[in-house]
């Protein structure tokens, strides 16, 4: 499903603020999108969650 | 997605029994405007009610009894359907809702033809639509006017709620929760392959620390709403003694004095202690042993001329010798140090400073006003305890004329103040925040340490089950989603607002009103009251607005929107809404036709429909015309 | 560093400081400097410091004194000098001594009068009244009119002395 203007809107100044990697802003809107267009896939939340970075030094 | 109603039928429905509404105009193209009129009691809350449930899906958690709620009251049919029809664009959708009356269930059938053999079982939306027509959404376009009032009234968040559930930021909120969801089931996998002591421990832990947390929230509620309570019924208690001591009219002017006293002295209290508070500050005045030190010192720093000026005979003395005034030995370095450092040793300005503190103490007067003002204030006190005890003696004369309800109440009156003290004291301990301003506090009886607490065992139980860093990017993409939740709202806020002042601008033109900001509500710039036409007319723009550029076009149906409205305010309200509605179906009662339902009378694209109960309560049939709507009802 | 609460005023005063405030308007507030001047009444009374920096406060609570205690600031300074002057045995006549003593305490450019080393003296004195005002009184008050009272009551029986 098309996302209205405002949302993606959002999505995009989120991403552009955030430090993630290309391939996670790009899957992450993608996931949201597809979020809303249901039924989704438990996978494809999984292996965005997994493309964050976080940093090492805890 | 332009979504219209074209009609529906009911089948064994109460108080309607069988009848077909047919809104169209032929070509399957319903009239803008489809008035009903529908007296209370022949089904109009049923029929909106079943509008409702046929489009968002709610039947299937009806229970028998709500199930039953549509069966006839006469005759014995077992089963009942509701059916819609509506066109989705260009396509025929029959939306159908069969109850089964016998065994209390409800299901949902689609067609596309309206033929017996094309049914399809469960409510078959458009898959655009399949994610987005659920209670909420529905509500907001079956409405009636009360529900339209709501989106200006300040107690509610009415308007901010619509667009969220309108544009489906809810959904982020339920990506969020998947989420927590795929980290607890990774959780739960972990587990399976580890020793169960190595994780039963963290995993204890952490469950221990929100039950505790937990606990105190719910003690923190408790112990609030107990407050109240409590503090409620000592007032009423306190009402209750004054009232008896007062209704006695001889001790009533006792009391009056008594009270009066009391406030007068109160005030002489506070005011000793302002005085004191101000008079401490010069400590000569506190007690006399302060006084006569710095007494002392002056006249020591009279008799010993100090401060004096340290001459450079001293110093070039004490360059000279072999030792110093410490004890030293001072050698050639030692001399050259203090013959170079002479002149800065003291300096003017440390002169100055001593000198001023020594006027200081030479000039000051020390008064009696502080003592003066501490037995005054010991006074008042006593004052105020004879005070008290004459209006306990008061209440004591009365217990002695019999009246054990004086007593009972001052018992009562106790006990109260006791929990009350004990209350505040355990209270205080749970919303501390941290240990300076209460030492008694730890992890298992204040809510900020149990929190932090609760949140360490979290962590460690993440750690425990290697989850801890799926947990911690979960954590991440989570607020990821509350930023852009956040910032979709404020834009789309901004959006359904400029559109919102436009549509006001085009329907209120006696005047300029303005949404300011939607702050949970519809908040106004610079005004606050409008009349009721114009919230109104503010409420319907805002629906509109909030329709309108979304990639859906639905009808509105609306219940009743007239019925508490004055003559003036029905016309406003008739000509605002065809300008905001591209379909609308209003259910109205004859009592709405005045000023309302009239004003549609001359209208291009209406049709007037009257449904009612003929031969028998429970056959409903459906005339349509203006002239026979306009008459129905009318001596009534 | 400047003033430093002692840990026993802290706890001693926090109910007053907050009730005593309440209604009260702006200059008749009950403050967090007339709590801890109260305790340092007491230990430069008792002629006694308690030098132990755990029993204060980690962080300064204010740097100079608040304005209804600028003009009693010569006062406390003269205060401060003469009890230290009779704590380290100085005696009258040793004019020296009392000048050197003076010289450690005054600071001509601080707003306070006092030198750092004044200012941490003052709170060894003010740490040692907080706990001998806690030690003193029948606990934790909870009205000011109440513990203002008892303060001067207390110096009267010569308790504070």
């Amino acid at each position: 499903m098309e996302l209205y203007n405002e949302l993606k809107e959002a999505i995009n100044e989120c991403m552009d603020a955030s430090v993630e990697s290309p391939e996670f802003k790009r899957r992450f809107s993608k996931l949201i999108e597809n979020f809303f267009d249901k039924p989704t896939n438990d996978n494809d939340i999984k292996e965005v969650v997994n493309l964050v970075q976080i940093s090492e030094d805890r | 997605m332009k979504i219209r109603i074209l009609g529906w039928e009911y089948i064994n429905i109460r108080r309607i029994n069988n009848l077909t509404v047919d809104l169209t105009k032929g070509n399957s193209i319903p009239h803008q405007i489809s008035l009903i009129m529908m007296p209370n009691g022949t089904g109009k809350t049923t029929t909106i009610n079943l509008m409702r449930a046929v489009l968002d899906g709610s039947a299937l958690d009806w229970d028998e009894d709500k199930v039953r709620e549509f069966k006839p009251q006469y005759g014995n049919v077992s089963k009942g359907e509701f059916r819609l029809k509506t066109k989705i664009n260009d396509d025929i959708y029959y939306f159908i809702l069969c109850l089964d009356y016998e065994n209390g269930k409800a299901q949902y059938k689609t067609s596309r033809t309206g033929e017996p053999g094309g049914l399809e079982d469960g409510r078959n939306l458009p898959y655009q639509l399949s994610g987005v027509l659920n209670t909420q959404f529905v509500n907001r376009f079956i409405f009636d006017g009360e529900q339209a009032k709501k989106t200006l009234s300040s107690e509610n968040d009415e308007a901010e709620k619509a667009i969220t559930y309108l544009y489906q930021l809810n959904e982020l909120d339920n990506l969020k929760a998947k989420i927590d969801l795929l980290v607890k089931q990774a959780q739960d996998n972990n587990t399976r392959g580890m020793t169960k002591q190595s994780l039963s421990y963290t995993r204890t832990q952490m469950e221990n620390k929100e039950r505790i947390y937990n606990e105190l929230l719910r003690k923190k509620a408790q112990i609030e709403k107990r407050n109240i309570e409590l503090t409620r019924r000592k007032e009423q208690i306190q009402e209750s003694i004054s009232k008896i001591i007062s209704s006695d009219s001889k001790l009533k002017d006792e009391k009056a004095k008594l009270d009066s006293d009391k406030i007068e002295t109160s005030g002489f209290i506070r005011q000793n202690i302002d005085n004191i508070l101000k008079g401490m500050r010069e400590p000569f005045n506190v007690n006399p042993c302060f006084d006569q030190r710095l007494k002392s010192l002056s006249d020591n720093m009279q008799k010993l001329k100090l401060p004096k000026t340290m001459s450079k005979e001293f110093f070039n003395e004490l360059a000279n010798s072999p030792y110093c005034i410490c004890g030293r030995h001072i050698g050639d370095e030692e001399k050259k140090h203090i013959l170079e450092n002479a002149e800065s040793f003291l300096g003017e300005d440390q002169l100055v400073a001593l000198n001023a503190i020594k006027d200081k103490l030479k000039s000051y007067v020390a008064t009696d006003e502080l003592r003066n003002e501490i037995d005054s204030l010991n006074q008042n006190v006593r004052k105020l305890e004879e005070i008290d005890a004459g209006l306990t003696r008061l209440g004591l004369q009365l217990k002695e004329q019999g009246n054990d309800e004086i007593e009972m109440l001052q018992n009562e009156l106790a006990e109260i103040e006791k929990q009350l003290h004990d209350s505040n004291r355990e209270y205080n301990i749970l919303v501390a925040v941290d240990k300076d301003s209460n030492s008694k506090i730890n992890d298992e009886n204040n809510i900020k340490l149990a929190a932090a607490a609760f949140n360490l065992a979290k962590e460690n139980f993440n750690k425990a089950t290697n989850t801890f860093t799926l947990y911690q990017k979960s954590e991440k993409v989570k607020q990821y989603l509350d930023a852009i939740r956040k910032s979709a709202l404020e834009k789309l806020k901004l959006r359904v607002l400029t559109k919102t002042n436009i549509n006001i601008n085009s329907i209120i033109k006696t005047e300029k009103i303005l949404i300011d900001k939607i702050d949970g509500n519809l908040v106004l710039k610079n005004r606050k009251a409008v009349s009721e036409g114009q919230t109104l007319a503010i409420a319907y723009s805002y629906i509109g607005s909030l329709f309108d550029e979304s990639s859906f076009r639905f009808p509105f149906v609306i219940d009743s929107p007239a019925v508490s409205l004055d003559l003036s305010v029905r016309k406003e309200v008739s000509e605002i809404l065809p300008v905001l509605f591209e379909q609308l179906v209003i259910f109205v009662i004859s009592s709405e036709v005045a000023n309302f339902a009239d004003s549609y009378y001359d209208f291009p694209d209406v049709a007037f429909y009257t449904i009612e109960a003929k031969d028998g309560p429970e056959n409903a049939v459906c005339t349509i015309g203006k002239d026979y709507f306009d008459s129905f009802q009318k001596d009534e | 560093m400047a003033f430093r609460l002692p840990k026993a005023c802290r706890q001693f005063f926090d109910e007053i400081v907050t009730t005593g405030s309440a209604g009260r308007s702006e200059e008749n507030k009950f403050i967090w400097f007339d709590a801890y001047y109260l305790c340092l009444l007491v230990g430069l009374s008792k002629s006694k410091i308690s030098p132990d920096p755990s029993l204060l406060e980690a962080g300064d609570f204010i740097d100079n004194y608040p304005e209804p205690y600028i003009g009693s600031r010569d006062y406390i300074a003269g205060l401060l000098i003469a009890t230290e002057a009779d704590r380290l045995g100085i005696i009258k006549e040793d004019a020296n001594a009392l000048q050197k003593l003076m010289l450690d305490y005054v600071d001509y450019e601080s707003p306070n009068r006092l030198s750092k080393f004044g200012i941490d003296t003052l709170n060894q004195y003010a740490a040692r009244g907080a706990e001998v005002i806690r030690d003193t009184l029948s606990g934790k008050p909870s009205s000011l009119e109440v513990f203002i009272r008892e303060y001067f009551i207390h110096f009267e029986t010569g308790d504070f002395l």
